[in-house]
């Protein structure tokens, strides 16, 4: 049967900025789905308002909206475009809830938009838990068994019929807290009185307890003549207890037998009927019960999510494509298998190797957020690796996650004294510790109490560490070559390996170099069909069933984890950078680890290497491949730190060279360039040991910057504002990155903060655009809002700032991208710092100004001039562009949100319109916030803000806010002509500021925390601002925008218009 | 203790010997299932084959007694990636490793599965032999190149029962020709109210008219369909007779016997993720099968085909137009692979009660 025909246009919603839970998984998604529909023949609308996404490429989709996704801007855009269906499946639950509230509230119905691939009731189904639970109960399958007790009466009964261990989880107590696991009634009574208590409205949930039962995931999909097909089970490393998101996790299922695997594949296909799953493809979680094997069926999701994405990226199986077809009427059978295309896409794929995803976390960067891992996912990104075995595959998830060593923990170092404790307290290093256990000698059966985790995979850990006993005892010119090979062949890296002789990594790899590892295809069916596919992984030990590719071919190495700093901007390069390869007649190589990405999509570049993106594994594929020239700009830090390594062993980097990239990285050489060029830095020291950082403190003076070398994203990075701080700082900045230099230097206070990025083809230079930071100095740059063109500079300062970046590319050399950060203090320029790589904030710039950036500079490195690609020297941005990020501190739980130096965002959005106000409203909006039209405004400000803030103050009062401020603040205010309200601050009795917000009274918070004066209430304040979304601004510059935001929406129509349309205005 | 896979071309893979470590003859074939070693390992229809799992990681979950599918043939022998470093499950017995001795059966591991794989697809299947390390090459590759291939081969005998079995007491008795059967298609009939009389392969039609049976299950087998001999008649007379059922071998005699032609596969069907289309719709099955049945040799005035394979377009199954007879290629008693065709056993038990109380010749 062929497709609806009644369908000509489709609407997809993205998900938005990148969010803890919810990452460029979407992209991957959206961009298959838009392929999959733009084959079809369709006109397709998309609305996202993340413009780092590969999606909101303006060649991908007919009509793309850099938009709020909000009820609003949608039925805006449904009005404009009118689209004839909405595919509300691929853009998380961020496209799944909007899309309900658009046919809630008869949108939908008004403009004639069929929701297509998930029905309103499959989709309240799968968000109903109690809907979802009887619907199960009624067709014989288990759930959780439980309910909520308002008082201990209830709670018992509902206990009674649960039996024991229950567990206790108090309703609306932050993270949980007062909940427990109860084994018998005096445990109950106890912990379930607690709770009651604890909990603001007395209300408990009383569950049975299913923590340390198995977690398995099976991705399923079905068309409209019920067919249902399993296209991978997943199973979670992590038993019950740790969110999917969090869990190590393996595909296909491990320890389940053929029996126990079939029930839960029968399971899930009828959960979709039941469910009303229809044509697309959905996931259903399952816990097993290790002692009985008994199932329960935990959840099911009408959509595709992070876990299709790593099954999609595990098989081979593109589930997002085939859904959108399946959405538009197709049936399974109709549609071919991409990889063998002799084969229909109504099959299951067969997996000849296994699979690892790794999740990735930032605590690192979030030291009082609590980091014990629940059902609350808080990692923010992922790894996955392919291996012709378990052992293989999980050490090279390690090695992938560009976390220090490539290895666990250091062999020779003693267990921690509190080892039980990170073993049964589920947290972010407690595979370090695993390792640790096996390594002091503790058996399995033990581990296996603490942890959870199935024996199965601990016996391979066993085995590991086994093996790293038997290479300790050698040396690389002493080891056996049966010892090596088998340690090779189970997957250990040559640094692992040298890290348990004690040895330099380049000895090991003498010797691991003569030993085979060859590539093999992901082919969806095991080998049981020829396929051309371009999908490889290495197999250590065996030989490769490809050759090289043939002809002129550059290797393109990816960014590898999203981690906060570095996420999906640098993929959006790397794609890019596919294209302008492509274009320039080579063949394109990807490696890269991270399933999140559409650059390990199989069907971007020519070849797609899944690979650690460690120094070994990487130029394995180059000495395999041998390819023309390697480019490293486009990964972000991590394939730009490969660029020496890679030079010294004679591969071609393309572009800027690795001098060239050495230069700017070196602060001393980068100090003279900048000299030559005629530039200004703020003044800096290099210290080597604390005695030298007090030293240069004293000569250079308060306030100073204190940061470690070779860092991303600001880690460890601080300002300092006298000797208490500094003696912090540089404790932190030496535990970050030990033995490295500590960079000092004097902190621009109260400056203008830019950022610049450039292309150079070796004559010209291109200035890409230039942006104006909204936070003021000393918030990181990846923190701060930004405007495109800059609100507040000069004519004459706009010009020195091209002058300088143009000088910069000249005298550097380069070849390619460059990023250069700029402070404007007491109205001279400074450099802060340079990049001659794509940076973050290329594709919110290549969406300002219509210009597809990275794939050019990816076209100049390859011998394009700027002028031949039509690029101007100078393009228009044409609107007002805001870029605005997102924060993970709703997640993270016990987080101060107070942004510094050190960044903090997972994520960023886009708004751009005809004035600076409304594109930053649009922006705001887009982070998910609203900004009140009206009501009351407290405002406490440390001292040094008041003038500023004087101004802020009136335009509120004057917008027709009220206004409140602790006493210090309002009579400073009062004096100066604003009517302003007395209020107390906590510690001051009540009512107070605490007890206003709770009440809702408050709509607008601003509170600038910088410096020393930071208190508890203040952290309070701000706490509680996030826990009720109320919109809590901490910088001034940021409430001068917010002045003008809210003047826009008072005053201006807020429209819509789409990148295309963009275009055709500037002609 | 190390050992190889030989190959009638000299060539010699080295590995590792698990099980029974004993030598092994048999024709290589490759299984995709990713869950069921132990019931690919103990299904009839392997015999004298040696069995690449193409899933790397084998032994995971251990053996337990009751997920064998039977105790009267097996494979050969079996080709693994790696096996694991232990079992454990809470239905745990015993170890793979430990199984394959009890049982007589060989593993190699530690090869290159997925090469391997490819060049059965490729070069199709052939004779191969697993080797201790101590037993010269020379001596084993004599032993290899006189051992007579799958074609032609009668392997019926050697895995059918010897005397009548009785399985069940429910009120439908079904006669059931063991060809090579495995438990499971057993368990599914008894699991439907069936009393199931399992005989001998060479039984004949008088004995099992005399058995009174309501209905007639022609069951799956190794070899060769074309080379069991004297089984055709008994076939053609029962499925003249009673409703009937084949499956895998038992849908190839029912072919051969109608008129039909069957024909050894390139490299056969083995794995849990066939796609099979039935009735307008796609079912995922659990296939073993080296040979298949022309599709252009079932005569069409008297049958109706209704199974097609979604993978090479080979034919899966058919029914008798005026008959309550029909067969299958694939095995929809699944054990190890999806249970998509369960149905097919209530659909043949549908008619067996439909057309009870006498023979619908």
């Amino acid at each position: 049967m062929p497709r609806r025909e009644d369908i000509k246009s489709v609407l997809l919603i993205g998900s938005g900025p990148i969010m803890i839970g919810q990452a460029c998984e979407f992209d991957y998604s959206g961009v298959q789905a838009i392929r999959a529909l733009k084959e079809e023949g369709l006109r397709v609308i998309l609305v996202n308002s993340n413009p780092a996404t590969v999606m909101t490429d303006p060649d991908l989709a007919d009509a793309t909206y850099i938009e709020p996704l909000t009820p609003g801007f949608l039925e805006t855009i449904i009005e404009k475009e009118k689209p004839d269906a909405l595919l509300p499946t691929m853009g998380g639950q961020t496209a799944l809830n909007l899309a309900m509230t658009l046919a809630e509230r008869g949108i939908l119905e008004k403009h004639g938009v069929d929701l297509i691939g998930a029905s309103v009731d499959a989709i309240s189904l799968g968000e109903d838990r109690l809907k979802f639970r009887d619907l199960m109960t009624a067709n014989d399958m288990d759930t959780c068994r439980g309910g909520f007790a308002h008082n201990m009466d209830e709670a018992r009964t509902i206990q009674k019929g649960i039996g024991f261990p229950v567990i206790i989880r108090p309703s609306f107590t932050l993270g949980g807290s007062g909940g427990g696991v109860a084994h018998t009634m005096e445990e109950f009574e106890q912990i379930a009185h607690a709770g009651l208590t604890a909990s603001p409205n007395s209300q408990i949930l009383v569950e049975e307890s299913i923590i340390g039962w198995k977690e398995f995931e099976l991705e399923v999909i079905r068309d409209k003549n019920d067919n249902g097909i399993i296209v991978c089970s997943i199973e979670n490393l992590d038993a019950m207890g740790v969110h999917t998101g969090d869990s190590i996790t393996v595909a296909p299922a491990q320890t389940l037998t053929d029996r126990e695997y079939q029930l839960l594949r029968d399971m899930s296909l009828q959960i979709l009927r039941l469910v009303g799953v229809e044509t697309g493809g959905a996931n259903v979680q399952f816990a097993v019960d290790p002692k009985t094997s008994r199932v329960i069926v935990v959840e099911m999701n009408p959509r595709v999510s992070r876990s299709s994405a790593l099954a999609s990226k595990a098989t081979g199986y593109p589930i997002a494509k085939v859904a959108a077809k399946l959405a538009l009427g197709y049936t399974l059978d109709e549609l071919a298998n991409q990889i063998t295309q002799i084969t229909p896409a109504s099959f299951e794929p067969s997996l000849d190797y296994v699979v690892i995803k790794f999740p990735r976390w930032a605590f690192e960067k979030f030291p009082r957020a609590n980091a014990t891992l629940t059902t609350q996912m808080k990692s923010v990104g992922e790894v996955m690796s392919l291996g012709r075995g378990f052992k293989e595959a999980f050490l090279k998830a390690v090695q992938s996650l560009e976390q220090g060593r490539h290895h666990l923990g250091i062999p020779r170092n003693e267990p921690p004294e509190d080892l039980e404790e990170r073993l049964s307290i589920p947290n972010w290093l407690r595979m370090r510790s695993i390792f640790h256990a096996l390594r002091a000698g503790w058996d399995i059966d033990r581990i296996y109490e603490l942890t959870k985790i199935d024996p199965w995979f601990l016996a391979h850990f066993r085995d590991i560490v086994e093996i790293e006993k038997q290479l300790g005892a050698h040396s690389p010119e002493s080891v056996p070559e049966e010892l090596l090979r088998l340690a090779k062949y189970w997957g250990l890296s040559d640094a692992g390996i040298a890290l348990v002789m004690g040895c330099d990594e380049s000895l090991v790899h003498a010797k691991s170099k003569l030993l085979p590892y060859g590539y093999k295809a992901v082919d969806t069916c095991a080998g049981e069909f020829p396929a051309e596919t371009p999908y490889l992984y290495g197999a250590a030990g065996e030989e490769s069933e490809v050759e090289p590719l043939s002809g002129p071919k550059i290797a393109i190495i990816g960014s590898g984890p999203n981690r906060i700093g570095q996420g999906i901007e640098f993929d959006y390069c790397c794609v890019q950078a596919v294209n302008g390869f492509k274009k320039a007649g080579y063949q394109t190589i990807m490696i890269n680890c991270n399933p999140e990405t559409v650059s390990t999509d199989f069907d971007v570049a020519d070849r797609l290497y899944f690979e650690p993106l460690i120094l070994e594994r990487v130029r394995a594929v180059l000495e395999f491949e041998k390819p023309d020239a390697v480019a490293v700009a486009f990964g972000g830090q991590t394939s730009l730190n490969l660029a020496e390594p890679l030079a010294d062993l004679g591969f071609r980097i393309i572009g800027t060279s690795s001098e060239i990239i050495h230069r700017v990285e070196d602060r001393k050489a980068f100090a003279q360039v900048i000299e030559a060029t005629n530039l200004r830095q703020a003044e800096h020291r290099t210290a080597n040991n604390f005695e030298e950082a007090q030293a240069f403190a004293a000569e250079l003076g308060f306030p100073l910057m204190v940061r470690p070398s070779f860092v991303l994203g600001g880690r460890a990075m601080s300002i300092v504002w006298d000797n208490e701080d500094l003696h912090q700082s540089l404790h932190l900045a030496m535990a970050a990155t030990p033995n490295q230099p500590i960079f000092i230097d004097r902190f621009l206070d109260d400056a203008i903060e830019l950022d610049v990025d450039a292309l150079a083809d070796g004559k010209q230079v291109s200035i890409i655009g230039i942006m104006q930071h909204i936070e003021e100095a000393g918030i990181h740059s990846g923190d701060s809002s930004c405007v495109l063109p800059p609100v507040a500079l000069s004519q004459n300062q706009i010009e020195e700032i091209k002058r300088a970046t143009r000088a910069l590319a000249e005298n550097l050399g380069v070849v390619g991208l460059l990023n250069v950060q700029y402070a404007i203090w007491r109205d001279a320029l400074y450099v802060i710092e340079a990049n001659p790589r794509c940076s973050r904030t290329v594709p919110f710039a290549a969406k300002a100004i219509g210009f597809p950036v990275a794939e050019m500079a990816a076209r100049v490195m390859a011998g394009a001039t700027i002028e031949s690609l039509g690029l101007p020297l100078e393009p228009e941005p044409y609107m007002w562009h805001v870029k605005s990020p997102v924060f993970p501190f709703n997640k993270l739980q016990g987080e101060d949100p107070v942004l510094g130096p050190e960044m903090k965002s997972t994520g960023e959005v886009m708004g751009s319109a005809r004035s600076f106000g409304n594109a930053y409203a649009k922006a705001y909006r887009a982070t998910n916030y609203e900004l009140p039209r009206e009501g009351k405004a407290f405002i406490s400000v440390t001292d040094s803000d008041k003038q500023v803030i004087a101004h802020v103050a009136r335009d509120l009062y004057q917008l027709g806010f009220t206004l409140v401020a602790t006493s210090g603040t309002a009579r400073f205010l009062r004096e100066r002509g604003v009517p302003i309200e007395d209020i107390a601050k906590r510690h001051q009795g009540s009512p107070n500021i605490m007890d206003a917000i709770q009440n809702g009274e408050i709509a607008l918070i601003i509170n600038t925390p910088v410096g020393k004066e930071s208190h508890e209430d203040d952290r309070y304040i701000r706490f509680e601002a996030l826990r009720l979304n109320v919109p809590c601004i901490t910088t001034t510059s940021a409430a001068k925008a917010v002045v003008a935001a809210i003047r826009a929406i008072k005053s201006e129509r807020l429209t819509a218009d789409s990148l295309q349309d963009l275009a055709r205005h500037r002609g | 203790m190390q050992g190889y896979l030989l190959f009638p071309d000299g060539r010699a893979l080295q590995g590792e010997l698990i099980g029974a470590k004993r030598p092994q003859l048999g024709e290589l074939v490759f299984n995709t299932s990713m869950t069921g070693y132990q019931e690919i390992l103990t299904d009839p229809s392997y015999h004298r084959q040696i069995v690449v799992l193409t899933y790397p990681e084998v032994g995971n979950y251990g053996c337990h007694l009751e997920v064998s599918e039977s105790t009267l043939g097996h494979a050969a022998g079996m080709v693994l990636r790696n096996l694991s470093p232990g079992s454990f499950h809470n239905r745990y017995q015993q170890t793979f490793d430990a199984f394959l001795a009890e049982i007589g059966v060989t593993a190699i591991i530690g090869l290159d599965t997925r090469k391997l794989t490819q060049m059965i697809r490729d070069e199709g299947p052939r004779n191969v032999m697993i080797v201790p390390a101590h037993i010269a090459a020379d001596d084993a590759a004599k032993e290899l190149a006189a051992a007579p291939g799958m074609a032609g081969a009668n392997l019926v005998p050697e895995v059918s029962t010897r005397e009548k079995v009785i399985h069940g007491d429910g009120e439908t008795h079904i006669v059931l020709l063991d060809l090579g059967i495995k438990l499971a298609t057993i368990r599914a009939l008894v699991e439907r109210g069936c009393r199931v009389t399992q005989v001998p392969w060479n039984t004949d039609f008088e004995a099992i008219q005399a058995l009174k049976p309501d209905g007639i299950l022609l069951s799956n087998g190794p070899g060769d369909p074309s080379a069991v001999p004297g089984v055709r008649p008994t076939v053609a007379k029962l499925m003249e007779h009673y409703p009937t059922m084949g499956i895998c071998l038992g849908f190839q005699l029912m072919a051969l016997s109608i008129g039909g032609e069957t024909y050894k596969l390139p490299f056969g069907h083995r794995g849990g993720n066939h796609p099979v289309k039935f009735e307008g719709r796609v079912v995922i099955t659990s296939q073993n099968h080296g040979f298949a049945v022309h599709e252009h040799s079932i005569p069409t005035d008297s049958c109706e085909i209704t199974h097609h394979s979604l993978f090479d377009g080979s034919l899966e199954g058919f029914r008798m137009r005026e008959k309550p007879v029909f067969g299958v290629q694939f095995h929809p008693e699944a054990a190890p692979g999806p249970n998509d065709c369960l149905d097919h056993f209530d659909y043949f038990l549908k008619s067996v009660n439909e057309s009870k109380g006498g023979t619908h010749a």
